[in-house]
């Protein structure tokens, strides 16, 4: 469920709102409204005052606010504290200086705050632009809501009103409590003696407030803050200036009265149940429109009897694995307690049943289910699990038009199907319809009227009837005779409504032999159609779709674990190219904020590409400072770079930034452009080779686009490269349909670029001309891009076969749009030039051609790599010479349906196998986590056992986790070895000495849970000493293999670690009370952190000019320096094995030498000594020290 | 041991403190909270020389505070300390139950601690009658004999203030439970605003104060009753009195009958005529 706060600013304009409407939402109010507060007794759940004369005038009632627990957390200018210090690091406590980079290093650190100043909410590129509302918003961002509203931001201050007059600087103080206050929402907002600053001072123009909520989309986007924010007032400036979408605040707290769907089900469905996750995972049927996010519906299991529990955990891990999540508020479970004579369902009429009837199971079932219901909300749809969607945003529909609705008891489905049904109940409402069970005189109509009428004609007239056919048969046949009947037809008969959002069509000869088609022919027949209960139609789709198996895609816990990867590529991902597309594609499962790109959309612009909320990508036009910027906060693990020749300025950026960063690179190739570049600008070629070359030498893994294109670069190159192409998710596709009948619709969709393949598109359009003129009936309809329309469009004048658009199709279009045809092509040209630069290509279409269930037609040379695989695999006709007439026999072969259905099942089969888009996107996750020494998957964690005696899989908050601690049987508290942490925070640029800090923060936490329930829990490290789990249960995390750390860094971390007495001790009293059968804990290594720094030396003189050999010789020195240090080390550690007499204050003199070692580095002004050691702290200067 | 909580004893930071005592003091994470209740003098002993060391070097910017690195124990005899990988469970005595709840504690094996005796070491503090004294006792097994030898000496009660961290059940040989130590406190008035903190139930603290009222209703009630006795007593002499005055009466009015009967009965006999000579000598 969307996570909203309603951000409360205290503008006219939340005149007459009433409070208590937020109940149940989080709410953030700020400033003097407390006043008003106070009054009509309700507060919001956060606070805000930065406005340091405000604080002057509030500090008191602001504590007190905090003393009565009417707040749960305050984000308050540093002035507060000088008032309350007991309040400075008090929980719920929140200081501007601790977002403020400048004010935390100031002041902020000193106080012992924790440092949230990196953190992306807070992270600005104007730290002038500070504002109450700004930073209250952004506060509300930082503790995770993803969705903020924003009320009474009115911003259309009067700046100084008469009863105020000014002090110093921007201040102001009431001299009067004004009795009309045209800024606040209420005239006593402020008072006599109120101090508070100009809102808008001539410093920023007067418009300071507007623009740092501006600055708050901009630096959103920036720095990959992912929080929604809408504008809940139309009266604000914010709306004026459109700075946010506006969404009335109506809409935003609406309750649906779509309030769940309910599935009346048993236990032999559970494998219906858990096909239609699998169903509703899949694109083309997923409940909710991309981007719509409302996913405020329950999803509920009436289970006719216990006998169902045991498959509830099962349904519960598909929901959870299937991310249903996204779709429903969440999944609950009834068990209505039918048994025997009250749960029958007997189609056999011939055998005996009593007076509950053949369907006392359904019926039961259905006024239990009303009746359970009743508290869910105003509608539920009931649905049963043979009802299978007939396309994507069926729930989002729903949703709609049952709003859109006037008010109904129930609405359903008339029977669509080919059954005569009897002329008295003919027309009745199907059961799986909308009911209405918030309505109080629905259900007195049902507790009076349905349910015991039903009883009476199952025992009375015919005990086949079910429930939804008797309510018809009673009004039909009873409304003459009975006036009770009469007066519901009369009071109530229009609140039964059908509606064609549903069909029913589950009579039983409408189960038997589907068309392929039957689908599409329903959507075409009934435009509003969106459910389709139909049992057969729910299982073929069931078949068709792809399963959900356990391994497949990347777990969430896999997703949270992989490296930040930075992307430098000109073609933004997800931009429509095929080099854009080919990258969304494959990292469409990488969390959006362990990714970023630069990319460059022209020659002399760079951009920076971030994933959206609806999981596309926005790419952002900006200079080098805000990329260098971005790049720092973004703190990447591993870079993947495309070189290209005709990007100068973002390869010299790529350069740069591969070079300080010194992280593990992969190079990408996807086309033979070397070849190209040397053939046609041979002076630009010879003066890219050389650094190209030693990119893919630096590079740790080398990708390219085929195994040709692998096996060429490995000869020409020496290297060894993988190869990564583009991939299809079949379970997005539509069905495929099957192929009938002699004519032919050829489609191609793409570029017609001469020097690749518009001569030989040309030559198919030819081709099709002159079938088509020899009466055969053929057309060729080309999809391109306007600009392609314009370069080639002469190629097919006078071709009246050939249709040539250029139209922009939805997902959903395009797919149908090819899945449609007869046959699709692929084409490339035969000239040399061409052939350059494709050769080694691989058609990005290819996988979504191959899985689209059409036959492909391949014509081009056979030395281009596309051409040959698709021969191997025997999965398309190829033309591979350049004549019309081997093209017009090819297509008269393709006339042949039974053809075109082998060699489309041959390609959908082929797409399955090699071209899966989650296996391959999978695949290259592994492959780029297994280069990523950097990361280190060690972190805090409490998992909790669950029933079958292991433990779950993700680990709870501590809060959370400990209080359901009681519940279940035990947990185990895992924690991490702080060196290893230290370590590796370094090597990534970050500050050890903060990390400590948040090490040992947590392990104090989990210390004290700990220390209170030893009984039920255990407590475990997980490091490099951590024991072998071959045969123990332990949680899940413990079997992950942790990344080995840089020896150098290690050692240092191991120095940081020795430097803080509390933190050793905390440690210990981990190490003590936990699980240890291995008690081999990494020390430091020095010797290895001497051989490390021994082979960054060599690598640092390979390939460096003279310019090098100084801080090759300052590297020599740091490495005598740490042998000197390592011999003492190792004396130390000898006398203290052979027990000599020193002990550890020995020993602990030398930790000092080593502190002091440290503490020198980390003092020195002197680059000449930091060089060599500093990393990535040296790099932020150096970076910053560039722009 | 959780950092010193002020409000247990009643106190806040505006409270004054006088000298610290804090054996066994480990890190001393309670350090801050002793100097904002403005202590005169922190005395830290810590057996362990490394983190004696550390104390050392965490303290130098303290003169009122003092670090000794020396075990504190009623057995003064000479003794070893057992070093373990958490250091705040070292201790002068075996190890018998400890293990059950550090099952990774690692021993470093015994080493040799100057140890001082609990009552010749308070005695040389000199701590002034009129402050509120606090003593920390973290002396894993140690608490009990330490308290007692001090009661033994009249030390106890010169502390206003005791927090003492001890096994719930007894984690090393000839411990004493740290419930058991309470009773007997409570014999010794230390029984005022008593609270365990179980933030960690296997080794709980204790805090306590010293119970002057209660001390002092003690004394008002052994005067009184003193008073008592000797008013017993008077009334049990002025009941023998009276009665030896009643027998005295009885014995009087019966000379006074005999008298008369005597005089009643004597024979006539001539009147004597006064010795003037003997008159004037009686003069």
């Amino acid at each position: 469920m969307t996570n909203l706060c309603v951000v409360l600013g205290n503008g006219p304009s939340l005149k007459g709102f009433d409070f208590t409407r937020l109940a149940g939402v989080a709410s953030l109010g700020m400033n003097a409204a407390y006043r008003y507060w106070d009054e009509i007794d309700w507060y919001p759940s956060y606070y805000a005052c930065l406005d340091d004369q405000m604080i002057e005038s509030h500090h008191n009632q602001i504590y007190r606010l905090w003393n009565e627990d009417r707040i749960e957390r305050f984000f308050v200018h540093r002035s507060f504290f000088t008032y309350h210090p007991d309040c400075i690091c008090a929980p719920g406590f929140y200081s501007l200086d601790q977002v403020l980079p400048h004010w935390y290093k100031k002041r902020g650190q000193g106080q012992g705050w924790q440092d949230l100043s990196q953190h992306p909410a807070f992270m600005t590129s104007d730290a002038s632009k500070i504002t109450t509302g700004a930073f209250a918003a952004r506060f509300a961002a930082y503790l995770g809501h993803d969705k903020l509203a924003l009320m009474g931001i009115d911003l259309k201050y009067v700046e100084i009103i008469k009863e105020a007059e000014k002090t110093e600087g921007v201040g102001l103080v009431m001299r009067e409590t004004p009795k009309e206050n045209p800024n606040y929402f209420f005239d006593s907002y402020q008072q006599a003696g109120d101090k508070y600053n100009i809102p808008n001072p001539d410093a920023h123009n007067n418009k300071l407030h507007i623009q740092s909520f501006h600055l708050i989309s901009a630096d959103f986007a920036t720095f990959g803050q992912q929080t929604q924010i809408v504008n809940a007032n139309p009266k604000s400036l914010l709306e004026v200036e459109k700075v946010f979408p506006l969404e009335p605040i109506d809409t935003v707290l609406a309750p649906h009265k779509m309030a769940a769907i309910v599935v009346p089900t048993n236990r032999f469905e559970i494998k219906a149940i858990l096909a239609n996750f699998d169903i509703w995972a899949s694109k083309k049927y997923a409940p909710l429109l991309p981007g719509d996010r409302d996913n405020r519906t329950a999803l509920v299991f009436m289970f006719n009897n216990d006998s169902a529990k045991q498959h509830e955990a099962e349904i519960r891990a598909r929901f959870d694995a299937t991310n249903m999540a996204r779709f429903f508020s969440g999944i609950a479970f009834e068990y209505l307690g039918l048994e025997d004579d009250l749960d029958k369902y007997e189609r056999d009429y011939t055998k005996k049943v009593g007076d509950h009837g053949y369907k006392s199971g359904p019926n039961n079932q259905f006024f239990r289910t009303m009746y359970k219901a009743e508290s869910l909300g105003r509608y539920v749809f009931q649905m049963e699990t043979d009802c299978v969607p007939l396309r994507a945003g069926w729930l989002s529909e729903l949703r709609d038009h049952v709003a859109a609705e006037p008010d109904f008891w129930v609405l359903g489905s008339a029977y669509h199907g080919q059954e005569e049904l009897s002329l008295s109940f003919k027309d009745h409402i199907n059961g799986n319809a909308i009911y209405a069970v918030g309505d109080a005189g629905f259900q007195d109509f049902v507790k009076t009227f349905w349910e015991p009428r039903t009883h009476a004609m199952v025992k009375g007239t015919d005990k086949r009837l079910a429930y939804d056919c008797i309510l018809e048969k009673v009004f039909t046949e009873e409304k003459d005779t009975d006036p009770a009947v009469a007066e519901v037809i009369e009071q109530h008969g229009d609140m039964f409504r059908f509606t064609e959002y549903m069909l029913n069509i589950s009579g039983k000869c409408d189960l038997t032999d589907l068309s392929p088609d039957y689908e599409a022919r329903l959507l075409s027949q009934y435009k509003p159609a969106y459910i389709l209960h139909n049992r057969t139609a729910q299982e073929r789709v069931a078949l068709n779709i792809p399963k959900y198996t356990a391994k497949a895609g990347l777990s969430k816990m896999e997703s949270n674990t992989l490296p930040r990867l930075l992307i430098i590529d000109m073609t933004a991902m997800g931009n429509g190219t095929a080099t854009g597309e080919i990258k969304s594609n494959l990292f469409k499962e990488w969390p959006a904020n362990r990714l970023l790109q630069v990319g460059s959309p022209i020659p002399e612009e760079l951009s920076l590409v971030r994933g959206t909320f609806e999981g596309g990508y926005k790419e952002t036009r900006c200079d080098a400072d805000t990329i260098y910027t971005a790049i720092l906060g973004f703190a990447p693990d591993m870079i993947l770079y495309r070189p290209l020749p005709e990007r100068p300025k973002l390869h010299a950026l790529a350069l740069s930034v591969i070079k300080e960063l010194d992280l593990p690179l992969v190079t990408w190739i996807m086309d033979d452009w070397p070849t190209r570049l040397f053939a046609e600008d041979n002076e630009t070629f010879h003066k890219i080779d050389p650094s190209f070359k030693a990119l893919l030498k630096q590079s740790a893994l080398r990708l390219s686009i085929c195994d040709a294109m692998s096996n060429a670069f490995a000869k020409r190159y020496g290297l060894t490269f993988k190869a990564y192409a583009n991939g299809v998710d079949l379970s997005v596709w539509p069905m495929p349909k099957a192929h009938t009948g002699k004519s032919l619709v050829v489609r191609y969709a793409g570029g017609l670029a001469p020097d690749m393949n518009a001569a030989s598109i040309q030559r198919v359009a030819n081709a099709v001309q002159e079938l088509a003129d020899q009466g055969q009936d053929i057309r060729f309809e080309i999809n391109t891009q306007s600009w392609w329309i314009e370069e080639s469009g002469d190629l097919f004048k006078g071709l009246s076969a050939t249709t040539l658009t250029a139209n922009k199709r939805s997902f959903d279009d395009y797919t149908a749009w090819l899945s449609e045809a007869d046959a699709l092509v692929i084409a490339y040209n035969f000239d040399e030039a061409s052939l350059r630069y494709v050769r080694y290509s691989m058609a990005n279409k290819l996988p979504e051609y191959l899985g689209s269930g059409v036959p492909i037609l391949v014509h081009g040379p056979q030395d281009v790599a596309t051409i040959d695989y698709v021969m191997q695999h025997k999965t398309a006709q190829v033309v591979d010479v350049p004549e019309i007439e081997a093209l017009k026999a090819v297509l008269m072969d393709l006339s042949d349906a039974s053809l075109r259905q082998k060699l489309a099942d041959a390609g959908r089969a082929l797409a399955q196998e090699r071209h899966d888009l989650p296996t391959l996107a999978s695949d290259l996750a592994q492959t780029f986590s297994d280069i990523c020494p950097n990361y280190t998957s060690a972190t805090f964690g409490l998992y909790l056992a669950t029933a079958d005696g292991d433990f779950a899989p993700e680990s709870s908050d501590l809060a959370t986790g400990s209080a359901e601690l009681a519940k279940v049987d035990g947990g185990a508290l895992v924690y991490p070895d702080p060196v290893a942490v230290i370590a590796a925070a370094m090597q990534q640029g970050q500050d050890g000495t903060q990390t400590l800090e948040d090490w040992q923060s947590q392990a104090t936490d989990y210390l004290a849970l700990y220390r209170k329930m030893r009984e039920t829990l255990q407590l475990m490290e997980h490091s490099h000493a951590a024991p072998e789990v071959t045969d123990a249960v332990v949680p899940e995390v413990m079997t992950e293999p942790l990344k080995g750390n840089d020896p150098l860094y290690y050692a240092l971390a191991s120095l940081l670690f020795q430097k803080n007495p509390v933190a050793q001790r905390t440690l210990a009293e981990l190490r003590a009370s936990g699980m240890v059968p291995d008690k081999d804990y990494a020390d430091v290594d020095l010797s290895a952190a001497v051989t490390h720094a021994q082979t960054r030396m060599k690598a640092s003189t390979a390939g460096q000019g003279i310019g090098a050999s100084s801080s090759v010789s300052l590297l020599q020195e740091q490495v005598i320096q740490l042998q000197a240090t390592a011999e003492i080390y190792y004396q130390d550690a000898e006398k203290m094995r052979m027990g000599g007499g020193a002990g550890s204050g020995y020993m602990q003199t030398q930790v000092e030498v080593l502190q002091l070692e440290l503490d020198q580095l980390y003092k020195s002004k002197s680059w000449r000594v930091t060089e060599p050691l500093r990393g990535l702290r040296r790099l932020a200067g150096s970076l910053k020290g560039k722009r | 041991m959780n950092r010193f909580p002020l409000h247990l004893f009643g106190m806040d930071q505006s409270s004054l403190l006088g000298h610290v005592l804090h054996i066994g003091a480990g890190l001393c994470d309670a350090l801050p909270d002793y100097l904002a209740a403005g202590s005169d003098a922190v005395m830290l002993v810590e057996p362990d020389p490394d983190t004696a060391l550390i104390l050392r070097a965490q303290t130098t910017a303290y003169p009122h505070v003092s670090v000794r690195e020396n075990a504190v124990s009623a057995n003064t005899e000479k003794q070893l300390l057992h070093r373990f990988s958490f250091a705040n469970l070292n201790s002068l005595r075996t190890p018998i139950g400890l293990m059950n709840l550090f099952p990774g504690l690692d021993s470093f094996g015994q080493h040799p601690v100057q140890v001082l005796d609990p009552a010749d070491f308070v005695r040389a503090l000199n701590l002034p009658d009129t402050a509120n004294h606090m003593l920390v006792l973290e002396a894993p097994g140690e608490a009990m004999g330490i308290l007692q030898a001090l009661d033994a000496a009249g030390l106890l009660d010169g502390f206003r203030y005791l927090r003492i961290c001890e096994g719930r059940e007894a984690l090393y040989e000839g411990a004493t439970p740290l419930a058991d130590i309470r009773t007997w406190l409570a014999t010794r008035f230390f029984d005022k605003d008593s609270v365990y903190d179980e933030s960690d139930p296997g080794q709980p603290v204790l805090s306590l104060t010293y119970n002057l009222l209660a001390t002092q209703k003690v004394q008002y009630e052994n005067k009184i009753s003193a008073i008592q006795t000797a008013l017993t007593d008077a009334k049990a002499q002025i009941e023998t009195h009276q009665q030896e005055n009643v027998r005295l009466q009885k014995e009087n009015a019966g000379i006074a009958v005999q008298l008369e009967d005597l005089l009643d009965n004597r024979p006539a006999t001539k009147p004597i005529t006064p010795n003037k000579a003997l008159l004037k000598k009686d003069q």
